[in-house]
């Protein structure tokens, strides 16, 4: 029996071995043509760029910007705390002299029905 | 063949900016992996298109090349990733031009003979017939003689995977062939 498999494999390889493509084939030409017309770079090792850095920033900035979205949302459109996060920002902008931003008062308002 | 010393300066002057050197890796081996992508993807025209795309590729990929490997093995690995792109990962059956196959002694009767040339057509229809991988890794293993560590190097992939695929490769190819 492990004859009769070895024998089966030996022809298995060798029908392996004679399936070869029908012609040799030459692709330096078009393949250094390809190479040139491309303008491509010398290989080189990527490295810092700032279109990279400009990407992870606002990258950043949206992952941010989803959380507390997510954190808004989640906690219930809290009235109060909306209050408060403007009432923050209104003590800020008299701190360093933004004047009146003409916030209203938020607590008689509701936005979210 | 050219010594790996000798590839390794080869590669090292094209990193350098004297692309025109390329010419010499891309004549050196390109026969071999004409003869692989044919066995790969069956028709001589997708494997010309291979061909080119391997070397443009091998091209842009010189810098993640690790000097402590073979450049075949890694020029292997790039052949391997652009059929997978053209093929998909489950790749397709293909079915290899039967009228090529060489003329060989096959029987002292005609009879003989003409059974032995449609076994042969069957063995090389079931060859075809295997999943992409299978074939793959059997090709690499029974043709260009590469160890399970190469292979698995060239197609990424563990070991043990690489045992499997070869052992299930052969079980299904004498499943066809009864």
């Amino acid at each position: 029996m492990k004859q009769d498999y070895d024998i089966f494999m030996n022809e298995v390889a060798e029908e392996i071995r004679t399936i070869a493509a029908p012609k040799q084939v030459d692709v330096t030409d078009a393949v250094m043509d390809a190479l040139r017309n491309k303008a491509v770079m010398a290989p080189q090792r990527e490295g810092f760029t700032w279109k990279k850095a400009m990407v992870g920033v606002a990258a950043c900035l949206l992952i941010a910007l989803a959380v507390n979205i997510s954190r808004f949302i989640s906690n219930g459109y809290d009235d109060a705390a909306i209050d408060n996060m403007f009432a923050e920002l209104y003590d800020y902008g008299d701190q360093y002299g933004g004047g009146d931003y003409g916030y209203e008062d938020f607590s008689s308002m509701s936005y979210f029905e | 063949m050219i010594p790996k010393e000798t590839e390794y300066e080869l590669v090292r002057s094209v990193l350098n900016g004297e692309k025109e050197r390329f010419a010499i890796i891309v004549k050196e081996y390109q026969e071999i992996v004409n003869n692989l992508s044919y066995k790969l993807v069956g028709n001589k025209l997708d494997a010309e298109e291979v061909v080119q795309q391997v070397f443009v590729e091998l091209y842009t990929s010189l810098p993640r090349f690790r000097f402590e490997s073979k450049l075949s093995t890694f020029i292997y690995r790039i052949t391997f990733n652009v059929i997978t792109k053209m093929l998909g990962k489950n790749g397709r059956y293909v079915s290899y031009d039967n009228t090529i196959l060489e003329n060989r002694p096959s029987g002292p009767t005609a009879e003989e003979k003409i059974m032995k040339e449609e076994q042969r057509r069957k063995l090389r229809q079931a060859i075809g017939n295997l999943k992409y991988e299978q074939r793959t890794a059997l090709v690499l293993f029974t043709y260009d003689e590469f160890t399970y560590n190469e292979i698995a190097e060239v197609m990424q992939v563990s070991l043990s995977k690489v045992e499997s695929l070869i052992f299930r490769a052969k079980k299904n190819l004498r499943k066809m062939m009864e």
